[in-house]
């Protein structure tokens, strides 16, 4: 018995290893499971209605007891004018005060029954878009329609806004790519107002009457459309749109817009100098397709392959991060407004490879536009941009807005239910095809943001660079042929400047102090800066920092003719012959005064203006000392600037000291990462020195 | 036009939104009900199943109870160095093919890592369900970790550090907030963590890291989209019946002291664009009663145009370009914080302070007002409604239910444990965290330039 019934259980049990193996096969772990038949698309149901004076609405249904609206009014920032940022500040005044209520009133309203309404303009249109619950929507619409109506714009808010906007341009113009962005834009529009970085004039010339013309002349129905999103059926969301905006007015015509449009000009190398950073926010721009421009849908395949989609292993990121790692996020994209379309790849690399990323990109954008896309990389890239579609239907809020663009836009009405088979059609050939009406050398523009005393010259090789500064308004610079005055008067006018040759070279000892500020990174340390120098070649400098009350040494450099070192941290930094040889000739006292002694040469590089003064840029060199740059101020004729090498010292508000010399209360020291400020520095001249000082311990 | 652009880019860059802690949902009034099935495995996994039909597709969400609370003090960033390895391939799937995998069948996936979990999200068009299941078995089945997986990350997860916090505008409030907050319990560093511990760490411990938290039994895997319930079971089964059970995973224990915790620093760094100030506050951890009052105070406080801190600071004073205050719920402690941003470089933090302490000490001694406490309650219900939007943050409300409260239905009551709270609860808890004694200051000022 018992044999035989652990026989029945050693067969049931090989029964259960089989069926295991049956499931195990079901799911071979090897391999990438099947995809199931794909889902049939198809865009969302959607009702259009007009009303009696001339709005259009587009209703989609929601069953969430949630209900939005979003108003688009043609016309933006590009309503005919040259007013900078009149469309900006008409959708921000909007909700500050209408009917009879002022702008806290509204806000108690709005905000009471836990709704919210919100206007922004860009280049082409004002949306609003008010939400909520279902069932406060009737307080909330009643609002909505009251800022649509009859806004108030009342002084005392402009007058706040203004302000606001001011304050908030001076910290956005501290971020780099706020800059790069609106420096894109001029490269694109030029100086159409719409398209501009506004300035503080732009901001405080906008008047309450300009703001009421504006609203009067296109917040009409005929120049808007409607978008309603909630859980109504057709005839109630008619009734319920009709209840609030039946009685809105349309103007007599209208309102005329700016004519403008994508146009890259001569200048191809733009360089916005930010003479603070030490990363490059680079810019390839050109032209793009319009929104009716039969190739736009592929054209996002295009960019999708380029710069787009960055988990599929795009071609900007596979160069730019995987093999160089010169960038964590590089992107790209193609976008469009009434007044045309436009391309743009972007990447963020650190100043010394600038011009080599530059040189990637364009690489990556001829390839594109002279080899056929391989087909696994194609369809991975439909499929892609298949799936986003398909999953960005179960938003209904999207929907009714792309039901609006289309109309707003002039697509054809069917433009989404086509948008599948589009992608899906498109070929290799059509790829190729797009890239090379786009990505044409001649059409396109490198803009960059970054410190041009380092990367200047690099970019160069691509063409020539024009400057600009933070406002982006051209930087002059003349050739040295046109300043007038030759290298060596500018450099005797120097002399005389900081108390005469002579003056100059009396000093045989130099003593110096003041507080430093060190940045390095996220860290900043307070301390101290000193230097001693003594006739010829002997110098002393020392940093220290105080770190958690102690103070400590950051850094020491001993010269002392014919011995040199340097201590970081307590560490001897290893030097070669060499290294000590530059560091002996490098710390001469007054080593301006002693050029000519020293066989050093000048020449005059050109004139540059900075912040509003003009400098001479003249290049200084002698035997066994790299190159130095001095910018030397064309009025009061004091350096202003040295670069040397990786290092760059600025100088500020010379005093004159003993014996009649000139010399900065401030400066400022650049190298690499770490900049070290030093300022109300004191000076002994002639004084008594311990010639130990120079001596290495 | 420049103002909120700043605005909101300098808070997303602090890493604080306030949707950033996990909403959940209602079944209050009209509001729709999440309908659910749990099951659990052998293994111990949990399993929720949600059919949501509004698009042919399917999320997975999956729940590791881990995150940095759980790290050594002498390796921190060790969870969310983990997010990144997941990524790096499986026995089955090549280094670097899981994002292709699923962007090329038309997804999306992230994943991210906090104080108390790590979460693993796929979202793919309903036909493709069965890759996103091989895609997480694989992971929690056998992840490759080798060295050239963990020196690849390492040198990724630097860089993330970089952008995200060194490179940022108040890219270090977090890290600072935790620090003084969390001070003497494992919420006092972040799960960035530091570079240098990755740096220490060897193989042996990545791996060991995986065998003690990468485990069934400390997962939770939620499924919502248009599925068959019966269908996606047997699928689910399929793929993570046969993987083993670990040893328990024990979470450490502790409870915030509340005061005794005061605490001013200043901090100058050179990215800084604006002076800012921040207060930091302990609150209980997420399951307390108070931590539903202190959601309703921030509301008060900084929901709207009509809320007080905007009211006072930004709209009647000039003072700051931007003014909030937000709750921050854990597992084990919160915190409640206020944060002011100057609206120019010459605007005394001093002057901040003085009206932050003023709105305090109003709230403190006179509660707020009935028409407040009912905006509050209207503003918070209309917030919950808009909280499920996608089935991907419906899938993941259920499985953080499931994971702390064992309770995933909990998504649909959590409105009527919002709207339980009294007014005068306001101001008991306003009184009771909001105090001198348990206040963190930071002050963010300029460098010298």
């Amino acid at each position: 018995m018992k044999l035989i019934k652990g026989k029945v259980a050693f067969i049931f049990l090989i029964f259960a290893t089989m069926a295991e193996t049956l499931v195990a096969q079901q799911i071979d772990r090897s391999q990438r499971p099947e995809a199931d038949l794909a889902p049939e698309i198809s865009f969302p149901p959607y009702t259009t209605f007009i009303l009696d004076n001339g709005l259009k609405v587009f209703f989609v249904e929601d069953p969430r007891p949630l209900v939005t609206m979003r108003l688009l009014v043609r016309g933006g920032n590009a309503v005919a004018g040259e007013q900078t940022g009149l469309g900006d500040a008409v959708a921000d005044l909007l909700t500050k005060g209408s009917g009879e209520n002022s702008a806290q009133k509204f806000a108690e309203k709005i905000d009471f029954v836990g709704g919210s309404i919100l206007a922004s303009a860009s280049e082409d249109a004002i949306s609003l878009r008010a939400s909520g619950l279902k069932k406060y929507i009737e307080a909330i619409a009643g609002l909505f329609a009251q800022v649509i109506l009859e806004p108030r714009f009342p002084e005392t808010e402009l007058t706040k806004y203004k302000a606001l906007q001011i304050d908030g341009l001076e910290a956005s113009k501290k971020q780099a790519d706020f800059i790069a962005d609106y420096a894109v834009s001029k490269v694109l529009y030029g100086n159409a107002p719409f398209a501009r970085m506004p300035t503080k004039e732009d901001i405080n010339s906008i008047s309450r009457d300009a703001l009421l013309d504006y609203h009067k002349a296109s917040f009409s129905p005929k120049n808007s459309t409607l978008a309603l999103v909630g859980n109504f059926s057709p005839e109630e969301a008619k009734e319920f749109v009709e209840k609030y905006f039946a009685d809105w007015k349309s103007a007599s015509k209208a309102p005329q817009l700016l004519s403008g449009g994508v146009k890259i000009g001569n200048q191809k190398i733009v360089l916005v100098d930010r003479p603070t950073s030490v990363q490059s926010a680079v810019r390839i721009v050109g032209p793009g397709p319009g929104y009716t421009d039969h190739d736009r849908t592929r054209a996002f395949l295009v960019n999708s392959i380029f710069g787009g989609g960055t988990g599929l292993g795009n071609r900007l990121a596979m160069n730019l991060r995987e093999t160089h790692g010169w960038t964590y996020s590089p992107y790209s994209y193609f976008t469009a407004n009434l007044f045309g379309g436009s391309f743009v790849a972007a990447a963020d690399v650190r100043n010394s490879v600038t011009d080599s990323a530059i040189g990637e990109i364009i690489r990556e954008l001829e390839r594109m536009a002279g080899e056929r896309v391989l087909a696994e990389e194609l369809n991975l890239n439909v499929q892609s941009s298949v799936g986003n579609y398909l999953m960005s239907l179960a938003n209904p809020e999207r929907t009714a807005a792309r039901v609006q663009n289309i109309d707003f836009y002039g697509l054809p009405s069917d433009y989404y239910d086509k948008l599948v088979d589009v992608y899906t059609t498109t070929t290799a050939d059509d790829i190729l095809g797009i890239a090379r009406k786009y990505f044409q050398k001649e059409d396109m523009a490198v803009v960059v943001v970054g410190k041009a005393s380092e990367i200047r010259e690099d970019l160069e090789r691509f063409g020539e660079v024009t400057l600009w500064n933070e406002d982006l308004e051209p930087i002059r610079t003349v050739s040295a042929t046109q300043v007038g005055i030759d290298a060596n008067d500018a450099w005797e006018k120097m002399l005389d400047a900081m108390g005469g040759k002579a003056q100059l070279q009396s000093v045989t000892a130099l003593s110096m102090e003041g507080a430093a500020v060190l940045n390095a990174g996220p860290q900043k340390l307070q301390g101290t800066y000193k230097m001693v120098q003594a006739y010829r070649n002997k110098e002393f400098v020392e940093l220290t920092a105080q770190f958690s009350g102690q103070s400590m040494t950051l850094f020491q450099k001993f010269t002392n003719e014919t011995t040199a070192a340097q201590i970081q941290q307590g560490q001897k930094i290893p030097m070669s012959d060499e290294d000590v040889q530059k560091q002996i000739a490098a710390a001469h006292i007054m080593v301006e005064a002693w050029l000519n002694e020293l066989k050093g040469g000048v020449e005059l590089q050109g004139l540059k203006e900075i912040d509003g003064a003009e400098y001479l840029v003249v290049e200084v060199n002698r035997e066994g000392v790299d190159e130095h740059v001095y910018y030397i101020h064309s009025q009061t004729f004091l350096p202003y600037r040295i670069e040397a090498g990786e290092t760059v010292v600025i100088y500020s508000d010379w005093k004159e000291i003993d014996g009649g010399i000139m010399q900065p209360d401030g400066l400022t020291i650049q190298f690499g990462q770490v900049e070290i400020g030093v300022s109300n520095i004191s000076y002994t001249v002639n004084g008594t020195v311990d010639e130990k000082i120079f001596q290495a311990p | 036009m420049v103002n909120t652009k700043v605005c909101t880019k300098l808070l997303a860059l602090a890493g604080f939104s306030v949707a950033a802690s996990t909403v959940m949902v209602s079944a209050h009034g009209d509001m729709p009900v999440v309908e659910y099935e749990k099951f659990t495995l052998d293994n111990g996994l949990r399993v929720i199943l949600s059919v949501d039909t509004s698009a042919p597709v399917v999320a997975t969400f999956v729940h590791y109870h881990v995150g940095s609370k759980n790290e050594r003090p002498d390796r921190t960033g060790f969870a969310h160095f983990f997010e990144h390895l997941m990524f790096e391939g499986t026995k089955h799937i090549p280094r670097n093919t899981v994002d292709k995998l699923v962007q090329g069948a038309g997804g999306r996936l992230n994943a991210y890592t906090t104080f108390d979990e790590t979460g693993y999200q796929i979202e793919v068009p309903k036909n493709e369900l069965k890759l996103a299941l091989w895609i997480e078995s694989e992971r929690m089945l056998h992840a490759v970790i080798n060295e050239t997986g963990v020196e690849t990350q390492r040198a990724v997860v630097k860089e993330e550090r970089k952008s995200r916090l060194d490179n940022q505008p108040y890219g270090s409030i977090l890290e600072n907030v935790a620090k003084y907050v969390g001070a003497g319990t494992p919420y006092e560093w972040t799960p960035i963590g530091s570079a240098q511990y990755i740096d220490q760490a060897t193989i042996e411990e990545f791996r060991q890291f995986y065998k003690q938290f990468y485990v069934p039994n400390n997962a939770v895997l939620a499924l919502v989209g248009d599925i068959d319930i019966e269908e996606t079971k047997k699928l689910v089964k399929a793929y993570f019946d046969e993987i083993p059970r670990g040893a328990e995973v024990k979470q450490p224990d502790f409870t915030f002291d509340i005061g005794k915790n005061a605490v001013e620093e200043e901090i100058v760094e050179e990215q800084t664009p604006l002076p800012a100030l921040i207060y930091a506050w302990r609150t209980p951890q997420q399951s307390h009663p108070d931590s539903y009052a202190l959601q309703l105070l921030t509301t008060v406080l900084a929901q709207g145009e009509s809320s007080r801190l905007y009211r006072t600071m930004v709209d009647e004073k000039q003072l700051a370009l931007q003014a909030t205050s937000f709750p921050f719920s854990l597992e084990k402690g919160g915190l409640f914080a206020m944060l002011a941003i100057s609206r120019s470089p010459a605007q005394s933090l001093d002057e901040l302070a003085e009206e932050l302490d003023a709105i305090i000490e109003k709230v403190r001694g006179e509660g707020i007002t009935d028409q407040e406490f009912q905006r509050a309650r209207n503003q918070i219900e209309t917030q919950y409604a808009n909280s499920f939007n996608s089935v991907v943050e419906k899938a993941r409300a259920l499985a953080h239910a499931e994971a702390y409260y064992a309770d995933p239905g909990r998504i649909n009551t959590e409105i009527d444990r919002l709207m339980a709270v009294r007014k005068e609860d306001i101001q008991r808890v306003a009184n009771a965290y909001l105090t001198t004694e348990n206040l963190v200051v930071l002050k963010y000022t300029l460098p010298n330039r």
